[in-house]
């Protein structure tokens, strides 16, 4: 009992006065339960299904129409999609566009429309007017001309407002390098697409896209399930349709090496790069939840993250500097994104990359991993505070085929990781050798880049995401081109004298040496033609033949020495087609005779000349011929090859030109394959010299 | 079937009006030191908002340094007695939580959102920010760049980026609206280190601070945690005096003081700081020192100010802008009125008709900046490819005189009401939304309780309201205009 009383009484003294020792950081009270409701779900007969998470605390209530197709090609007419999108909401056959805009608003409520779904949110009051409107647009929807020319017009304001927007034209641009011209998501409407979309398009893009066929309903809010059944048979019990086509398309393969691409920004102040990496990974795919922890670890969002304290708190480039790893059933990729003023660009890069590389090759800290566990389940707890958020949840796990309790188990998944597993993530997903480094912004500032790209040449592409041509119109035709460049190379006043010179030639020898860049030794090299059409080329090391080619005009291919590798190739008859429409002397008198297509791509400056550049193109290869603008002669010629789903480029400059029999024939040529380089120069060209017929067969 | 759909669509609204009264409840009180303390508990979701509102923004910076109100914001993530640089940041990311700040013209807000079982940390480490807070020349080096990056990021890159501080630098000449919260970065450079310890005198004390948290918590648990960590702070002199014996050297708080240096050494060592000054500074004032508003008064406009700005962009954009009331004069809720009619969606009918019917405009939008002081409205238009800003001026200006002239349809006023209850319930449908609404009803309006009665104040204006705010506030005679035009290329390397 006296214990008991003395024992209060310290209490009651000390205890009053306690200080608090704030140098002791709180502990953390019992964690609190997680608890994420199931949303209801059921079919309806025209193929809908409907998921309902309800939740009474505010009285709001709204209806998301989700299509269950994913994305087309669009090629030519790219931004369809959402053109239609934006479109949707145009008026219907029973309410001008102006009767419902004034109904929505009226309502207070909000509405919007997208190429695959139409969003309707208000006061729970007014349920049964919203999903009414959603049904009325759904099946009624009428696209009207003239608002069909008016969102074209605002459209091609929009397109002309997208060359300001560095974020939009950096985010056009990584889409179009990372998915592929051939993929939907690399598509971006350009100004040409837009003109090419016309009401027909539209009206039939939404039909065969809109259908209760597959698709979903969520609803989300102050609404019971016996109600929204009552309701939806109202108003979209009878909305039938057909099953539409999904998608279907090709995904680009992974290039080799890394590319710097840029967009320019007049009067750019600061740059924004993105530097992004494909993923081989789907939604729901085991390693996802330990990706985006690596990522969260990389730049996700926390101050803490590295991207963030490096390149914010650390050297103060920017004012953020964040990654994000995209992944969706179409396609998935890393990428990060910040904006740096000009003058530290490429040390902004630096960085960047340092930080990828960094990440696969060492293991992350326990503190990290806890911080980035703590920050995932932080923001999964919070989302759960939107309703929206449970509705998403169940239409995710029939989007995506996830296990049904996938969610449920969000938070077991995040804890169970290790550093290891975060180790072997970064190491298998973050390919950094080949990276796309997105850059937008100042033009001035686009060489300091060059280092980072692979070929050591800075790609430039436009607001859409479109390789910049960089071509000026030409003021003469593709074959006055050709034309003037037979008659300059063979130093001639017509056609006939040309065709004369040309045709006095029977054969003739050329002796070359060629030097690698940066290597001690040369090779010889030695091409022999002949007419009507052989031809062979020789590539000799200390007089030993390391590699022939060969053609007859009938067959022909390709012989290296054990010492070289030791192949025999041999032209497929598709490749001995092509060799016989591009053989000669000067390929170029043929190209009528031969059927060869060629078409003229403007004026282009290169290295501050101006060439017109002629195109040809066989079945693997786009070839690209630069003819100087003041002299017409060949200067410069450029080749993409495609084999087994690999491409190859390859170029070569013609310089020093000298008569041989009235003919001015290149004698130093500059090759690039790759990345490597060789210098030619010519020694001798022989004229109708005999040359042996074995030199064109195997 | 079909038949039915059609009716229900054209019968007008639903006649399920039910009242949906939904109060946000919440308990207030001040401290012994002037804090101001919100508390609303909603136990459905394990997360707790933890805010503090400083009621100082740009306004209250001294001229020659602007931007310096906004600039602290970001030094106040640096560090404090007990939390190292870049740490501050880190115990909230570790513990699952989220946390950010921003600054007006107005104020300076903070807060964390954390699961509900770390609101202690959330109350701690805001308590060190209020007493403690600490700064080294590294810290201020780094945040000085940071910043410059984010006004680069945030104005200098975006097409029409200087349009606010171009406007508010035109319609105030005598009161500190003149200049945004992001500031000069010249001023920002010519910092000295007594700007900062003056403004954290001035302004981070309790007397201007209101803590307000919602969220899964006991309000009595809150509460005795907001004993331990906030009643404890003392306020005025003392306070100073406090963080003096913290920061300083012991001979130059013996100096400042008038105490001997043995002394002030001597409690120190036998006892903590936050033991030690309360006998130090016994004699000490703890009488809250009021806190420094502007007082400036701008006369009206004299007329039509105009001004053209060439900037990177590729469509022509116009900005004409007004002087505004104070957002807590009744005014003000009229001119909110007109504007939702103007731009409130897309019934709205800048958008009907300057948008959609006459093709001058991508975009129509308007905007009343909602201050403390009388401040500015705006509405701009980004022109359609080819439409010349005269055109769209006078397709604007149209607008704007038929609400001077005819009164809204019954109809229009219906909707606006319905937006603005629609409105109501969407922001205030996250905790981190209540509890910055319950900061700001109280900061700005003495009522923190306007959370459930501002519906009413939108009610009370009647359709003549909007037309009188329509003539008193958005008259062409005075008024700026601001015309953006894409730079020519030749201008660019100037």
């Amino acid at each position: 009992m006296k214990n008991i009383l003395l024992y209060t009484f310290i209490m009651a003294a000390f205890g009053l006065q306690a200080q608090i020792d704030r140098s002791v950081r709180p502990q953390a009270s019992k964690a609190p339960a997680v608890n994420i409701p199931d949303s209801e779900i059921f079919d309806l007969d025209n193929g809908m299904t409907v998921i309902l998470s309800k939740n009474d605390k505010i009285p709001r209530v709204s209806f998301n129409l989700v299509m269950g197709t994913d994305p087309m090609l669009e090629g030519e007419k790219s931004g369809l999609a959402d053109f239609a999108g934006s479109m949707i909401l145009s008026g219907t056959k029973n309410l001008s566009k102006d009767e419902l805009d004034f109904k929505i608003d009226y309502m207070g409520a909000n509405i919007s429309a997208s190429s695959s779904s139409i969003y309707v949110s208000g006061l729970s009051k007014y349920d049964l007017d919203l999903i009414a409107i959603l049904a009325e647009i759904v099946k009624n929807a009428n696209f009207p001309e003239s608002e069909f020319d008016r969102i074209k017009k605002q459209s091609a304001s929009a397109l002309t407002m997208t060359k300001s927007d560095a974020n939009t034209m950096a985010s056009n641009i990584t889409n179009s390098v990372v998915f592929g011209k051939k993929h939907p998501r690399g598509e971006s409407m350009t100004e040409e697409t837009l003109e090419a979309i016309t009401l027909a398009d539209v009206k039939n893009y939404f039909h065969s896209k809109f259908t209760p066929r597959n698709s979903y309903l969520v609803v989300v809010g102050d609404i019971d399930a016996a109600r929204l059944q009552e309701l939806i048979k109202n108003t979209l019990g009878d909305w039938t349709g057909k099953v539409t086509e999904s998608g279907k398309y090709v995904v680009k393969p992974n290039q080799k090496g890394s590319r710097v691409i840029f967009g320019k920004k007049a009067g750019a102040v600061q740059s924004v790069i993105q530097v992004a990496i494909p993923l081989n990974i789907t939604p729901g795919h085991p390693d996802e939840i330990k990706v985006k922890l690596m990522n969260q670890i990389l730049g996700g969002g926390t101050f803490e993250a590295r991207l963030m304290q490096n390149l914010r708190e650390d050297k103060a480039y920017t004012y953020g500097c964040y990654s994000g790893v995209s992944i969706a059933r179409t396609g998935s990729y890393f990428y990060t994104s910040g904006s740096f003023r000009n003058e530290v660009t490429d040390s902004a890069v630096t960085q960047i990359l340092s930080e990828i590389r960094t990440i696969t090759e060492n293991p992350v800290t326990e503190e990290e991993l806890q911080l980035a566990k703590a920050s995932m389940s932080g923001s999964f707890v919070r989302a759960l505070e939107r309703p929206q958020t449970i509705a998403d949840f169940a239409l995710s796990i029939f989007r995506n085929k996830l296990d049904k309790d996938y969610y449920k188990n969000y938070l077991k998944m995040i804890e169970e990781t290790t550093i290891s597993d975060i180790n072997k993530m970064a190491e298998s997903y973050l390919d950094y050798e080949n990276a796309y480094i997105v850059v937008v912004g100042n033009e001035k500032i686009a060489e300091n880049l060059l280092p980072f790209d692979q070929n050591g040449k800075i790609e430039y592409y436009d607001a859409f995401g479109n390789p910049e041509t960089g071509f000026k119109k030409a003021d003469i035709s593709a074959e006055k081109v050709i034309e003037n460049y037979i008659l300059a190379v063979t130093q001639s006043k017509t056609r006939k004298e040309a065709e004369q010179k040309i045709g006095k030639i029977k054969s003739m020898t050329q002796v070359m040496t060629a030097t690698p860049s940066g290597a001690p030794v040369s090779f010889d090299m030695y091409t022999y033609l002949k007419t009507p059409s052989s031809e062979a080329m020789e590539v000799l090391f200390n007089g030993q033949v390391m590699q022939r080619t060969f053609f007859n005009g009938k067959a022909g291919g390709m012989e290296s020495s054990p010492m070289a590798g030791g192949q025999s190739i041999e032209y497929s008859d598709e490749e001995v087609a092509e060799k016989k429409k591009t053989i000669g002397l000067i390929p170029e008198v043929n190209y009528s005779k031969h059927e060869v297509e060629f078409k003229l791509l403007g004026i282009k400056k290169e290295m501050g000349k101006d060439y017109y550049v002629i195109e040809t193109s066989t079945s693997n290869s786009v070839t690209q011929d630069y003819y100087s603008v003041s002299t017409f002669q060949k200067e410069r010629s450029s080749s993409v090859t495609t084999m087994e789903g690999e491409t190859s480029s390859s170029s070569v400059e013609y310089r020093k030109f000298n008569e041989v029999n009235g003919i001015l024939f290149p004698h130093e040529l500059s090759q690039m394959a790759g990345s490597m380089s060789l210098l030619v120069e010519v020694k001798s060209i022989e004229i109708n010299k005999s040359i042996d017929d074995k030199k064109f067969v195997k | 079937m079909r038949k039915t759909a059609a009716m229900l669509l054209f019968s007008g609204v639903s006649t399920l009006s039910l009242a949906q009264e939904k109060e946000i409840k919440f308990t207030e009180y001040d401290l012994d030191n002037g804090m101001h303390v919100i508390l609303h508990q909603d136990n459905s979701n394990p997360i707790v908002a933890v805010s503090i509102m400083y009621h100082v923004g740009s306004k209250n910076e001294n001229p020659e340094r602007t931007g310096f109100a906004h600039f602290f914001e970001h030094l106040m993530f640096e560090g404090s007695q007990n939390i190292d640089r870049g740490e501050f940041s880190r115990l909230v990311e570790m513990n699952g939580g989220v946390l950010n700040a921003n600054t007006s013209q107005d104020r300076t807000y903070y807060y964390e959102i954390l699961p509900s079982n770390q609101l202690e940390l959330g109350l701690w480490l805001e308590s060190e920010r209020l007493l403690h807070a600490k700064v080294d020349s590294v810290g201020i080096e780094t945040q000085r760049e940071v910043v410059k990056e984010e006004k680069r990021q945030r104005i200098d890159n975006q097409p029409y980026g200087s349009f606010m501080a171009k406007a508010f630098s035109m319609m105030f000449q005598e009161h500190p609206y003149q200049w945004t919260p992001i500031g000069s970065m010249e001023h920002l450079d010519a910092a000295q280190e007594e700007d900062y310890i003056n403004f954290y005198k001035t302004f981070y004390v309790p007397n201007n601070a209101t803590l307000s948290i919602a969220g899964d918590i006991s309000i009595e648990e809150t509460k005795a945690l907001i004993e331990k960590y906030f009643a404890s702070i003392p306020s005025g002199e003392k306070l100073n005096a406090y963080r003096d014996l913290v920061n300083l050297p012991a001979n130059k708080v013996a100096e400042k003081y008038k105490l001997k240096e043995k002394k002030i050494k001597k409690a120190l060592a036998k006892t903590p700081a936050e033991v030690a000054y309360k006998k130090l500074f016994k004699n000490v004032s703890e009488t809250q020192i009021p806190i420094p508003q502007p007082t400036q008064v701008e006369a009206p406009l004299s007329g039509v100010l105009t001004d053209t700005v060439y900037d990177n962009i590729q469509l022509p954009a116009l900005f004409a802008c007004y002087r505004m009331p104070a957002q807590n004069s009744p005014d003000f809720y009229s001119v909110q009125m007109m504007n939702e009619i103007l731009s409130g969606g897309s019934s709205s009918r800048l958008n009907k008709s300057v948008v959609e019917k006459d093709q001058l405009a991508m975009t129509m939008f308007s905007f009343p900046f909602p201050l403390e002081h009388p401040g500015m409205a705006l509405i701009l238009g980004i022109a359609n490819s080819g439409v010349s800003l005269d055109k769209l001026q006078q397709g604007m200006d149209k607008e704007v005189a038929r609400l001077q002239t005819e009164l809204i349809s019954d109809a229009e006023y219906e909707k606006i009401q319905n937006s603005f209850e629609s409105n109501f319930y969407s922001s205030n449908s996250t905790m981190a939304g209540i509890a910055e609404a319950l900061a700001n009803n109280y900061v700005y309006f003495g009522n923190t309780n306007l959370i459930n009665n501002e519906l009413e104040k939108y009610k009370k204006v009647t359709k003549e309201d909007i037309r009188q705010a329509a003539i008193k506030y958005f008259t062409p005679e005075r008024r700026i205009l601001l015309y953006y035009l894409p730079k020519e290329n030749n201008e660019e390397e100037k």
